[in-house]
């Protein structure tokens, strides 16, 4: 239950990730608001979704499904079983996004890049590494840190 | 949002800012509260999914598997708006034991 941080968990430990991983990017200012919600399906499922509006009026869709595996409460064990991370720039376009393995297409753990300010809507895919919502942030502040100038240019205040 | 059975049908949802903002008792509470209600069987979730599933059907004029045919034949863009059309029938997948 420890080490992996995509393995069974308990549903308490997760909240406390989230929420410690919220705190940090809002203490560095690159997060501005959490809109997520936890939607509670039933017969052992819940969705984690919403936006987390950052800077540079970047923000990423949270859409992840998760199942309740054993346990009572707030130790009930949970493991993700799918995700879609979109980072995308309100009014511009994406520029990159992590989706879990579908069923029948693009069976494994990628990511789809675009380029936004050429306004890219094909993008391209290549396998990844199964990311946290957390690297997904610090990937998507990396971005703007390093595209800062470009982004102002086309985002002028 | 569906309509049903003379009500609108109504997700059981937690904003996350709102468990952040908690005492950990109360916390401890809402989460065991939540994971009690995942145990729960599915009621109205499955006329919204199937309604989100009709919808992108609906807006895309073709039914989910001409999506998959689509994709496998590579006819079809990967779109954020269709990641989000497969996982809805990955969680109906799964809610029909199938998954």
């Amino acid at each position: 239950m420890t080490g992996d941080p995509h393995g069974p968990n308990k549903f308490a430990n997760y909240d406390h990730v989230h929420r410690s991983v919220i705190a940090h990017h809002s203490s560095t200012m690159f997060v501005l608001e959490d809109t997520t919600m936890w939607v509670l399906i039933g017969q052992g499922q819940l969705q984690l979704v919403g936006e987390i509006r950052c800077l540079g009026g970047i923000v990423i869709d949270v859409d992840k499904y998760l199942v309740q595996l054993d346990g009572e409460g707030p130790n009930a064990t949970v493991q993700t079983t799918d995700y879609s991370y979109n980072v995308y720039i309100q009014g511009l376009g994406n520029i990159f996004r992590y989706d879990s393995a579908h069923h029948d297409h693009h069976s494994f753990h990628h990511v789809h890049r675009y380029d936004v300010f050429n306004g890219d809507r094909e993008g391209t895919v290549e396998r990844c590494e199964w990311p946290t919502l957390g690297e997904v942030i610090e990937r998507a502040a990396e971005w703007y840190d390093a595209n800062f100038e470009q982004l102002a240019s086309v985002r002028p205040h | 949002m569906p309509y049903k059975e003379g009500g609108w049908i109504m997700l059981q949802t937690v904003r996350t800012a709102d468990l952040a903002l908690m005492t950990e008792p109360e916390r401890q509470a809402a989460l065991g509260e939540m994971m009690r209600a995942v145990k729960a069987p599915v009621n109205g979730y499955a006329s919204i999914l199937a309604a989100r599933l009709r919808e992108f059907e609906r807006r895309y004029e073709i039914s989910s598997r001409q999506l998959i045919e689509q994709l496998k034949a590579g006819t079809r863009n990967e779109t954020a708006d269709i990641a989000r059309w497969l996982m809805l029938l990955q969680v109906q997948r799964r809610l029909q034991g199938d998954g």
